[in-house]
């Protein structure tokens, strides 16, 4: 019954499909083709009926499909705008724009919303460990203070051989080197300084930045591409962050100095690598740490560090900024602290001048391809100014003066000790959390608790109008951080302490938290 | 994506009369025209009677210079698009050659490249180092190949004539180190003395060259003339009259560093100082420097926009803008260069579309523009850049690095030269590293602003502050340019810039060489194209005692390279023209007059 009236509807249709195409219509064939529209309705529903009757599961499943479909054109027209061209007529152009020019976010906070100018010190004058500093708003009122806040950790920053060197160079060259290395703006200094260096930490080479910074960031940057691997140590501080964010790598992190978690890390990856079938030179990858970390004065490991990187060949990324010049016996860092060596152990090596070298800028170190790659595209090398020919100059006279006098890295170090003795003996507010080898002193409040901030600045205000300058930190502002840091206090030990200044700081420090916490009654350590 | 924009518009487009187009335009934009005489080369003309300066080095060629100048100024006038495409044409022949001159020198490298791993035997064959990081088994390279290949067989054959070490401040004329190679320019060593030298031929050869000169521990250097420098004002220069003093006299009582950041102790009274003048020289209400350029621009960037924020940047802007640019987490989009049409466009799009997928409204939108760009020796389209801006509500950031000091009646920069009021820049960032021959960056910016970035930005809260003698430079340098020395100095070098950089432009352009740029830009870009006359330009400058910077690719498209000379205040009309004889017989020798033959 079905079959043969399904046949005939489609043959007629198609004849009359076929013939249309074609123009094979005469005009007496109109007729036939009217008899067979007219006719049509007629053996549709018939046909309908039938299939119906003989098949009414195929039908169901057919009708669902077809509303389907609709419904799903249906649903999909009304999210034109997806495809980005939906006509706004001019006006509403116009609307959309005025609306957005009058609600936009402002560039910043008004200064009254936001509580005013973070900054609140000005030095007057440097001269060895004393300052003179006055506040802001109060410029005619100077106090002198003993300096324990800047990495003046030498004593080069105000020494007479930098201030000589530096005039020096400043007659000779003048100030600004007024073009970036490629271009003129290497200055024979410059060559001089990175010479200096790479044979005192005995590298093949090095490359001078004008900023401390920037050395981390754009050497971080010029290593790891998209795709590299990055493995960090969640403590790092924040130019070596930024150093990774620009990178772009994969980056994975590990707990702070928790050399489990980083064979966790890096065994992951391994397997990772394994599963994929990928090979072991297919990605750059490097490890980042710190030698000595300076928001929270601890040493990398570097021993097991290099183990494992040995083991699953990872490069090893080490910014020695805070650790040259206060590590190791003769202030050569935190490899020589470890007895390991450079371009061996590690393959690329940030220093910055600007801490115990008392200049502006920094260096990285390594072997030859390290330092040649960086010349062609370390971000801040490249594409900004060269440093002043001074700073070279000063560097260069506080290097060959470590060289040949260890005294003061020893001094240093016994200054360290005697710090530590003192705050052991005499603190019962705080504790020490930094590394008993790092002349970066972090101390936290015992307890935790939502005073805190208020009572670590409050520490420090007071101990600064005691005469003795420390540095509150633990406001992350920017969020550049990777883990939120506690509010601490870090003091700087300096090789210009005499006995006398440490053990009057530790009392004074005391005293100082003493009479804060007085004022904190809700706080009970 | 940047570079094929700019080959679209260098390839094949039309060709304009400038001279027809200059007269529509001052009948079609009087205002424009009005303001442009009122800010600039009137004030300038009186300022000139004013102090006296009787011999006028230029008075010969001071009509046409001042003409060609107010040809250039004249262009921005027009919002049309017209000005995007009337740059000169690239010249056919030139870009087939220079893609053949490519195509060659990589197939060398790589039939070098071949040879040497079979025979083994080669400059840039592995050796066996000691470093567990050299085995390549197991480590990638660092270098991924083409680029490694670029550096080897590129950039290394003409390595000479980068990062020349000088011996000298970078004055007007500057003593360079003469370096030798005994791996064909793979790489290079000081000469030293004479005394290194094998054979008594070569001495001579040295000692013959009307350049040769010896600097202190008698090494061997060359003495030439500087046109490579940003030492726009000439302070290197004259430093010993103008800066010394004071700068050596910083060192009494303030550390030559600053191992603290700004929020912590490294705020001496000389940052305050610095950044009262900035503000005051630019007429913004507070300013913040900070201890390096590029990071002022890499840290500041990231402090002001944030996700679900959108910054529209020019497509040359510099490094350190796409960098700060990048590392905010902002969504950006490029407009092309000095485009202000287009940049309109592309704000309607945004503000009407919103972001893209959440289709949320941008929260802020920041259009980052340079006052010069460094590489096409242009200024900013400013006042149209501006009137785009203020029009839809976006802020405006605008980097002066070269522009500040160098540009403008008094120096104050861009704004100042398109007579744009600084009010309407709501971050204006500039660099102490070029005009004012020290180091560092500023921000200069509302109130608000900078107390916000004062403990936002990282360059503040993390990073070391300015060295205190760079602070005394600055300010010297500033009090100079201000006038309040007492002397007529600063006028004379700001108007000694000008009229250097205008007339070595212009004859320039009279020697039919392809420049680039725009008049009263002190930097100026010449068209090279072929990368073999890269470095034959350079040496054959060199070997003439004179220090030129030549730019291939990566900083410029492939094939656009270029020579780029920085003038200075500190340069004299005989030095200038003694440095366009031999220009001159350079571009013979090497055929460089693209503007006035294809064949050049
Ligand atoms: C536009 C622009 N911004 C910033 C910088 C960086 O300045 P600095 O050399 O002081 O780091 C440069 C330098 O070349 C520049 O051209």
């Amino acid at each position: 019954m079905l079959f043969p009236a399904v046949h005939e509807l489609g043959f007629k249709a198609g004849q009359t499909c076929y013939k249309l195409w074609h123009n094979a219509y005469t005009l007496p064939d109109v007729g036939e083709a009217l008899e067979f529209v007219k006719g049509f309705p007629a053996m549709y529903s018939i046909w309908w009926w039938n299939l119906v009757e003989n098949d009414p599961l195929h039908v169901a499943v057919e009708t669902i499909l077809l509303l389907s479909i609709i419904y799903i054109m249906a649903s999909r027209s009304t999210q034109g705008y997806k495809n980005g061209k939906d006509n706004l007529s001019t006006k509403e152009t116009e609307e959309l724009l005025g609306d957005w020019k009058r609600t936009r976010a402002p560039l910043a906070p008004s200064v009254e919303e936001d509580g005013g100018d973070g900054e609140c010190l000005i030095v007057h004058e440097q001269h060895g460990k004393m300052l003179t500093v006055s506040t802001v708003n109060n410029p005619g009122t100077k106090t002198k203070v003993m300096n324990f806040c800047n990495f003046d950790f030498l004593g080069f920053q105000t020494s007479s051989l930098l201030k000589k060197a530096s005039t020096e160079a400043l007659v000779k060259y003048g100030c600004g080197s007024c073009g970036p290395r490629g271009f003129y703006g290497t200055i024979d200094k410059h060559l001089e300084l990175e010479d200096t260096i790479s044979k005192f930490v005995k590298t093949d080479g090095a490359i001078m930045y004008s900023d401390g910074a920037s050395t981390c960031s754009s050497t971080v940057a010029a290593f790891a591409k998209r795709g590299d691997v990055l493995v960090v140590d969640e403590g790092i501080y924040e130019p070596l962050m930024t150093g990774v964010y620009l990178s772009r790598a994969n980056v994975h992190w590990f707990k702070h100095n928790d050399m489990e978690d980083l064979e966790r890390v890096l065994d992951g990856l391994h397997k990772t690598d394994l599963k994929l079938g990928r090979k072991p030179n297919a990605l750059r990858r490097f490890i980042v740490v710190e030698g000595l970390y300076k928001n929270l004065g601890t040493i990398a490991p570097l021993d097991k560090i290099v183990d494992l990187k040995n083991k699953y060949n990872y490069r090893l990324i080490l910014d020695e900024s805070f650790s040259f010049g206060t590590l190791g016996e003769t202030g050569r860092g935190a490899l020589e602290h470890f007895n390991k060596r450079h371009m061996y152990d590690a393959e690329i090596v940030t220093i910055a001048l600007e801490n115990s070298i008392g200049s502006v800028g920094g260096v990285t170190v390594g072997n030859e391809e390290v330092v040649d790659h960086q010349r062609l595209s370390g971000a801040g090398y490249c594409f900004s100014a060269s440093a002043p020919p001074f700073t070279a100059s000063a560097a260069i006279a506080a290097i060959q003066h470590m060289e040949s006098n260890v005294d003061c890295i020893e001094k240093l170090q016994s200054n360290m000790k005697l710090m530590y003795g003192c705050l052991e003996k005499t603190l019962t507010k705080l504790v020490v959390t930094s590394d008993e080898r790092s002349p970066i002193v972090v101390l936290q409040l015992t307890k935790e608790s939502e005073y805190e901030a208020d009572i670590i600045k409050g520490i420090m205000q007071e101990c600064l109008s005691r005469g003795i300058a420390i540095v509150s930190t633990g406001q992350d502002a920017c969020g550049h951080l990777r883990t939120e840091l506690a509010p601490a206090l870090r003091i700087t030990v300096s090789a210009l302490h005499t006995e006398a200044d440490i053990t009057t700081a530790v009392d004074v420090l005391e005293e100082s938290s003493k009479a804060i916490m007085k004022k904190f009654p809700h706080y009970s350590p | 994506m940047k570079q094929q924009s700019r080959l679209r518009r260098l390839l094949g487009l039309k060709e304009k009369n400038a001279e027809k187009e200059i007269n529509d335009l001052s009948t079609e934009y009087p205002e424009t025209e009005v303001s442009s005489t009122s800010s600039g080369i009137a004030s300038h003309d009186s300022s000139v009677d004013d102090d006296g300066f009787q011999d006028d080095a230029f008075a010969d060629v001071r009509d046409r210079m001042e003409e060609l100048s107010a040809r250039d100024r004249s262009r921005y006038a027009s919002h049309s698009e017209s000005h995007a495409e009337e740059e000169l044409k690239l010249p056919v022949f030139a870009a087939y050659t220079t893609y053949l001159g490519y195509a060659v020198l990589i197939l060398c490298g790589h039939i070098r490249d071949l040879f040497a791993n079979i025979f083994g035997h080669g400059r840039y064959l592995r050796r066996k180092t000691p470093y567990s990081s050299d085995n390549l088994q197991v480590f990638a390279p660092l270098l991924k190949s083409w680029e490694n290949f670029y550096t080897r067989r590129l950039y290394h054959r003409i390595q000479d004539c980068f990062n020349r070490p000088i011996a000298s401040s970078p004055g007007a004329s500057i003593q360079v180190l003469e370096r030798v190679s005994d791996n064909g320019t793979k790489t290079l060593e000081l000469l030293g003395t004479l005394d290194d030298l094998d054979s008594d031929k070569q001495r001579e050869e040295y000692e013959k060259s009307p350049h040769f000169v010896k600097v202190s521990q008698d090494r061997v250097a060359r003495n030439c003339l500087n046109l490579g420098s940003y030492n726009y004002l000439g302070f290197a220069d004259d430093w010993n009259i103008t800066c010394k003093d004071e700068v050596v006299g910083s060192m009494e009582d303030l550390p030559v560093s600053n191992s603290s950041p700004r929020n912590e102790y490294g705020t001496t009274r000389l940052h305050r100082e610095v950044e009262e003048r900035v503000a005051r020289f630019l007429g913004k209400e507070d300013a913040l420097c900070l201890n390096m350029g590029f990071n002022t621009n890499c840290t500041t960037i990231p402090a002001l926009v944030h996700r679900g924020d959108l910054i529209i940047s020019d497509e040359l802007n510099h490094t350190s803008i796409v960098n700060g640019a990048r590392a905010s987490g902002a969504a950006i989009r490029i407009f092309h260069h000095n485009n202000s049409k287009h940049l309109e466009d592309i704000l309607r799009e945004a503000i009407v579309m919103g972001r893209p997928r959440t289709r949320r409204p941008w929260n802020k939108i920041l259009v980052i523009v340079e006052g010069i760009y460094s590489m096409e020796g242009e200024y900013c389209d400013l006042a149209n850049v501006v009137r785009v801006c203020k029009k839809y509500g976006a802020h405006v950031y605008l980097d002066e690095a070269h522009s500040i000091g160098a540009m403008g009646p008094t120096g104050r920069g861009c704004s100042e030269y398109c007579g744009v009021d600084t009010s309407d820049i709501d971050i204006m960032m500039g660099t102490f590293t070029k005009s004012f021959g020290g180091m560092g960056g500023y921000i200069a910016a509302s109130k608000d602003v900078i107390s916000f970035l004062r403990k936002s930005c990282a360059g503040s809260s993390y990073h070391n502050s300015l060295s205190p003698v760079v602070c005394q430079q600055v300010i010297s340098s500033f009090k100079v340019v201000m006038g309040e020395d007492g002397t007529n100095i600063g006028k004379q070098k700001i108007h000694a810039l000008r009229d250097n950089s205008n007339y070595f432009r212009m004859r320039l352009e009279d020697m039919g060489l392809h420049v680039l740029g725009h008049y009263d830009s002190p930097i100026i870009p010449v068209m090279l194209y072929n990368p073999t006359k890269i470095c034959s330009f350079s040496r054959e400058c060199f070997k003439r005692g004179l220090a030129v910077v030549v730019v291939g690719f990566p900083a410029v498209p492939i094939i656009t390279s270029r020579a780029r000379f920085c003038i200075s205040a500190g340069h004299t009309r005989e030095q200038l023209d003694h440095a366009l004889k031999e220009i001159e017989e350079v571009a013979d020798k090497l055929k460089l007059r693209y503007a006035v033959s294809t064949f050049g």
